[in-house]
């Protein structure tokens, strides 16, 4: 048995003679906001995929609360506690805010049903009430999720992601595409989401990350080249290297 | 006849009907690879190429002069449709598809109208015959082979050696850039897609001594164009080049022993086999 | 405010249709018999097209298999009348569970072209085994007496008793859809027309889902199939074509898309047209592929769709 939410041995995922992931041990711990940076083509995106079963690996082994899940499709992973959002934003962008949240919490139901009615399922629809009320996102619930702001769009993506009930949430680079303003603002919630949720984050902006992660893992080329927590991490010879000193 | 020789002529036939099918299906090979668009009125630039072939020699009694100016006839068509109808929805491929499953009722039932329902027959231009394994062969086929190859390699230094050509491939490969580059794409889609009406209808009008011209010509064809699309990959020239000589064969030998219509059955199969373990074709060398 | 207006609307054209038969000329109460069957077809679509997200170009072979399934029960086993729509409707979900379970791996255009395939394989042997489908002569059918408890009432040679039990059976699948889509399930087809991606990782197996629609879309087209023919008297390969794939597809895009009553729409203007006008302009597909273009480009959300976008603005 180990501590460990997470934790992939010697993952591995090449393309074509290319080495996108190359023999990753990674741990995540429960309970703590865990950053992972790196240049781009550094492997981060295509480690997401690995684990939350958007792609197959091509070598090593993934597991998620000691329960192997390598070359798990990614509903199966998702039914596990594993919830991600991505880069670029995916939302159901023809349902309103709240229908996109109820159908996330709908994934915590064992069965489907074609005849009950929808909205009369209560507690689908306070779980529902629930999340938008956590993002604050009560006043937009019959907004048609693609008239919203980006920023807000991204808010959505995290909060159809927490309707699922996960253990962990996987953000690939929440506050892309925001103003300054908006990405210090976002970065706040996070931090208060991991008072709750474990969390990793693949995150572009330096300040964000340095401002709120516990623990920093870098890649670069595929591989793990530090971890260490925000300090330790800024005082890496290596990581100024071929991340800050760029 | 032996069934050597009964094999041997299906063979024969598989082989010159493999290279019309390929003419037809590299035009629309060509226009999926540039616009990710099935075109799914193509079969009815074959049927065009045949009903204009048969219209032309009604009136000048010259097979030769039908064989240059029915292509070109539909090539012009092509050209009218892509500016004037398909380029509002080019950018969402469903839309578009069924944009052309509207054209092709139009010109389904346009001919119709003019031309009629029941079939007609062009008569081959030369009535010589060949000897093969003591046993007759149309010289006429065998001039549509040669002719389809020698089509077939035109395209191939057209698309390699002239800079239409060369801009064609460029927007295959990436058409963002190519605008970047200051190609101009709409142009190139257009001449694509009216390149791609001209060989549909010259398979169309070769095709016509062979079997006989009529409405639904194009229709008939459909199927087997998207089977030699999928199993070549799609918008792979060379692919869909072998999968059209491959579904001919494959139907021309297998309905030695059964009849016609379980052999196209056959290649059907083989065909969702394909969509299924290869969606990218059998003649790609990118293995997943 | 606005579904009281519904409801009103709903209950005159259902006062229409049940009193129908009073009123209306044989003619028409034949033609509408066989427009409300079509309706079941076109609603059907609708549910992997509007809802799933799904444009199958081969429906017509889940139609078709209906039919036949109908008519070769009665002709060589005699069944009795609801046996033979139940093994219409079982045989035709059978027919697309197979399709589909090859179907709904793939997606967009790849989907399409498989649904054109498999419906083209069937096509063919239809025309091979002509000995037992009959062809394109098709097959001449003597609908069984309908069975009801003591009571036994011929439909064969009984319009309006054909016509009302036509009409309730397929009031009473609309209903099933209409609950299908305000329920869970039908909520999750929405999401995954919408995004199928993002569906997968929240946790939903979406082949299943997609597989699921697939196989009640193809058994109740099979029943709107077996409708048909109860109502014509015969069966032909022709119901099995392309050309009826096609004409479902345009109703719905007329109609309205994802709206279950718009393809309905579609079902009844473009049967009424062609009814009248084939038998002057035999051409009339011209008109068809003008206005299926036409719609596309300019009206994508179709005729009702377009009517409940000025309510929404109206209301605002």
């Amino acid at each position: 048995m180990s501590e460990y939410l997470l934790e992939t041995r010697l993952l591995t995922k090449r393309f074509k003679g290319v080495v996108a992931v190359d023999r990753v041990d990674f741990h995540l711990m429960k309970g703590k906001l865990h950053a992972i940076i790196g240049p781009n083509g550094a492997g981060k995106t295509t480690f997401f995929n690995l684990v939350t079963g958007g792609l197959s690996s091509t070598e090593g082994r993934i597991f998620f609360q000691n329960e192997e899940i390598t070359h798990l499709p990614s509903h199966e992973i998702s039914k596990r506690g594993v919830a991600r959002t991505f880069q670029i934003t995916s939302i159901f962008r023809d349902l309103t805010v709240k229908g996109n949240i109820w159908i996330g919490a709908l994934s915590c139901k064992r069965f489907v049903g074609p005849f009950s009615e929808a909205s009369r399922i209560l507690d689908l629809q306070s779980k529902t009430e629930e999340i938008m009320g956590l993002l604050n996102l009560q006043d937009k619930q019959s907004v048609v999720a693609e008239n919203l702001s980006h920023g807000d769009q991204r808010l959505l993506e995290i909060g159809i992601g927490l309707s699922t009930e996960p253990h962990v949430l996987l953000l690939d680079e929440p506050t892309a595409g925001m103003s300054a303003e908006e990405s210090t603002r976002t970065a706040e919630r996070i931090k208060k989401l991991s008072e709750k949720i474990t969390i990793l984050i693949i995150e572009h902006d330096m300040d964000v990350v340095m401002g709120i992660a516990d623990l920093i893992t870098v890649f670069d080329q595929g591989r793990v080249i530090a971890e260490g927590s925000p300090t330790e991490i800024q005082e890496n010879p290596a990581v100024q290297e071929v991340y800050l000193g760029t | 006849m032996g069934i050597e020789v009964h094999l041997f002529m299906n063979m024969m036939n598989g082989l010159v009907w493999g290279l019309i099918i390929a003419l037809i299906a590299l035009g629309l090979v060509l226009i999926f690879g540039l616009i990710k668009i099935l075109n799914i009125s193509h079969g009815e630039f074959y049927m065009l190429g045949a009903i204009f072939g048969w219209y032309l020699i009604q009136y000048t009694q010259n097979f030769w002069l039908a064989l240059v100016l029915s292509p070109l006839l539909v090539a012009a068509i092509g050209l009218f449709i892509e500016w004037g109808i398909l380029r509002p929805t080019e950018d969402k491929p469903i839309k578009t598809l069924i944009v052309t499953l509207g054209i092709s009722l139009i010109l389904q039932y346009t001919v119709y109208w003019f031309y009629g329902g029941s079939p007609q027959r062009i008569v081959e231009p030369f009535q010589y015959h060949l000897t093969l394994f003591g046993s007759g062969y149309s010289g006429y086929r065998i001039f549509v082979a040669i002719l389809s190859m020698a089509v077939i390699a035109l395209l191939g230094l057209f698309l390699q050696k002239t800079r239409i050509g060369l801009w064609i491939r460029a927007v295959k490969q990436d058409q963002e850039m190519a605008i970047a580059v200051g190609i101009p794409t709409k142009k190139v889609i257009m001449i694509t897609f009216a390149l791609g009406s001209f060989l549909a209808a010259l398979g169309g009008i070769l095709a016509a001594p062979i079997f006989s011209v009529d409405f639904l010509m194009g229709l008939e064809i459909l199927p087997t164009a998207f089977m030699v699309v999928i199993i070549g990959g799609p918008g792979n020239l060379m692919g869909a080049l072998g999968a059209s000589i491959l579904i001919a064969e494959l139907e021309g030998i297998s309905s030695v022993f059964v009849s016609p219509t379980i052999s196209r059955v056959l290649s059907l199969v083989l065909m969702s086999i394909v969509l299924l373990k290869r969606p990218e074709g059998i003649f790609s060398r990118a293995r997943r | 405010m606005m579904t009281r207006r519904f409801w009103f609307l709903f209950f005159l054209v259902f006062l229409i249709l049940l009193s129908l038969p009073l009123w209306g000329s044989s003619f028409y109460m034949f033609l509408v018999t066989e427009i409300i069957a079509l309706s079941l077809f076109a609603m059907s679509f609708d549910l992997i097209y509007g809802f799933t997200g799904m444009l199958s170009l081969g429906h017509a072979t889940f139609f078709g298999t209906g039919s036949y399934i109908f008519t070769l029960s009665i002709l060589h086993w005699q069944s009795n009348l609801w046996v033979s729509l139940l093994l219409a409707i079982i045989g035709s979900a059978i027919i697309a569970w197979v399709i589909g379970f090859f179907a709904v791996r793939a997606r967009g255009t790849n989907f399409i072209v498989i649904t054109i395939i498999f419906s083209l394989v069937i096509f063919y042997l239809s025309f091979y085994y002509k000995s037992i489908t009959g062809g394109d002569d098709g097959l001449p059918l003597k609908v069984p007496d309908l069975g009801l408890g003591f009571l036994s009432i011929s439909i064969h040679d009984n319009p309006m008793a054909n016509y009302y039990l036509v009409l309730a059976i397929v009031s009473l699948c609309y209903l099933f859809y209409w609950r299908l889509i305000a329920s869970p399930m039908g909520r999750l087809f929405l999401a995954i027309k919408s995004n199928e991606e993002r569906t997968q990782y929240i946790g939903f197996n979406t082949l299943k889902y997609r597989l699921i629609s697939f196989v009640i879309s193809g058994a109740f087209s099979g029943l709107s199939g077996a409708l048909y023919s109860m109502t014509t008297h015969y069966t032909n390969n022709k119901l099995l074509h392309w050309t009826t794939s096609v004409d479902v597809v345009v109703w719905t895009i007329v109609g309205g898309a994802g709206t279950l009553i718009g393809p309905i729409m579609g079902a009844w203007i473009f049967t009424f047209f062609r009814e009248f006008i084939s038998f002057h302009f035999k051409q009339y597909p011209i008109v068809i592929g003008m206005v299926l273009i036409f719609f596309i480009i300019f009206v994508p959300q179709g005729i009702l769709g377009y009517l409940l976008g000025l309510i929404r603005r109206e209301r605002k």
